[in-house]
């Protein structure tokens, strides 16, 4: 994953050091794989919860949003009710899983929109302005971070996930 | 089956859809994208913003209409990127001795999560002054619902279920083991005696047994606590491991 965010980081300076069609394909090429750098992370973040679950490029969004979390609301509902944690502990674990899940999903959608331009329509090339690069408006810099904020909501919420015995 | 770009727009114009700044047809992935911006994305549905319920539904209306995947890509504003440059720029200028990891994720236009890693050379009082800065900043920026949170690089202690699921997989097993085993796995406990009151804690509440030999092991209600599951990270895996691994039995 970090081997993949290394990769568009080089692209994205090979972009910025050529001109026209390479300089594209250089700044393309880039997008791809901050995508993929913050795609592995969620697949990987997803698949600690279930190995089963088919984590297609389309669909992790939603099953992060929305399976992951009410996974981890149904566990900690099922130990509030053992009387293991408090009530107030499952509000404040399950209310932090959801914001970060939620904020991992919305990176990844515009993560792969942006992979899809860059991968499908050519016709839409990519800018160069001011010593950097955009495609569909979402720059180099916007687009280098994915994977950073996708790492650090995976943090919270292994770490929320501890609290309740899910992970380890 | 590839799908029209018209037919879309046209199910939009339909439902009187004013939101959606540019729509994309993916037939390669059979996927719809739809591009809106955040700032028209409210807590509630109003006359100039809409709701994330209201996106939610009307995605499921393209899906369900045109069999499509519906990817929904909320586009940061220009304003709301400046204000998060604008945090950037002023944690630096006002902490610039501490490596700090800044992840600001905007779920509406007015609600706004902050998230701060910090290094271990930032103390109780620099975090306050971080989090007060930041949230002078936010309310400046006219946020009114944000949460700030700082993560330090300090070892948290277990909680309760950390404690149950380590005696789980090391069971029947002596305080200090246990100790060694929730180290490895990122807690730090101050001592024994803290160790020893969280066990005692639990043997009252008839999760954990203690036998004369002074090893700790799970109740019945305790072992039904511990979450199991069929992911590779299962308690039950990791205990038939640990078993594995015993030399002395």
């Amino acid at each position: 994953m970090t081997k993949l965010h290394f990769v568009g980081t080089t692209l994205a300076s090979q972009a910025k050091t050529t001109v026209g069609d390479v300089a594209d394909a250089f700044g393309r090429s880039a997008f791809n794989r901050y995508y993929y750098a913050a795609y592995l992370q969620t697949r990987d973040l997803l698949l600690q919860f279930n190995p089963e679950w088919d984590v297609s490029h389309a669909d992790a969004p939603t099953l992060i949003e929305t399976t992951l979390v009410a996974l981890v609301r149904k566990e900690a509902k099922r130990l509030e009710k053992k009387g293991t944690i408090s009530h107030a502990d499952s509000q404040r674990i399950t209310s932090g899983v959801a914001s970060a899940c939620m904020a991992i999903a919305e990176v990844l959608r515009v993560a792969y929109k942006v992979r899809v331009i860059s991968d499908y329509r050519p016709q839409e090339s990519v800018l160069f302005e001011n010593e950097t690069f955009n495609l569909d408006s979402h720059t180099e810099g916007e687009a280098r971070a994915w994977a950073t904020a996708v790492e650090a909501h995976k943090g919270r919420i292994l770490k929320a996930c501890k609290e309740l015995g899910f992970v380890y | 089956m590839s799908i029209s770009l018209e037919s879309i727009k046209a199910f939009l114009h339909s439902r009187g859809v004013d939101y959606v700044d540019a729509v994309r047809v993916v037939n390669e992935t059979n996927t719809v994208i739809l591009d809106i911006p955040r700032s028209k994305i409210g807590a509630t549905l109003t006359e100039n913003e809409t709701s994330k319920n209201q996106v939610a539904r009307l995605s499921k209306g393209i899906a369900d209409q045109f069999a499509v995947k519906v990817v929904v890509a909320y586009r940061t504003s220009g304003l709301l990127a400046d204000v998060e440059s604008g945090l950037r720029a002023r944690l630096q200028i006002r902490f610039p001795d501490f490596s700090l990891v800044l992840v600001v994720s905007f779920q509406t236009s007015d609600r706004v999560d902050v998230w701060i890693s910090v290094n271990d050379q930032v103390t109780i009082e620099t975090a306050e002054s971080i989090r007060n800065c930041v949230e002078d900043y936010l309310r400046d920026a006219n946020f009114s619902n944000f949460e700030v949170e700082i993560v330090g690089p300090d070892r948290p202690k277990p909680p309760l279920m950390a404690i149950l699921r380590a005696l789980k997989v090391r069971a029947p097993v002596e305080i200090d083991a246990l100790m060694e085993e929730l180290h490895i796995h990122g807690f730090d406990c101050p001592d024994r005696r803290w160790l020893s009151a969280r066990l005692d804690g639990a043997r009252k509440r008839e999760l954990v047994v203690r036998t004369p030999s002074g090893k700790y092991m799970l109740s019945t209600e305790g072992l039904s606590s511990v979450p199991v599951s069929r992911r590779r990270s299962s308690s039950d895996i990791e205990r038939i491991l640990a078993l594995g691994k015993r030399k002395k039995w």
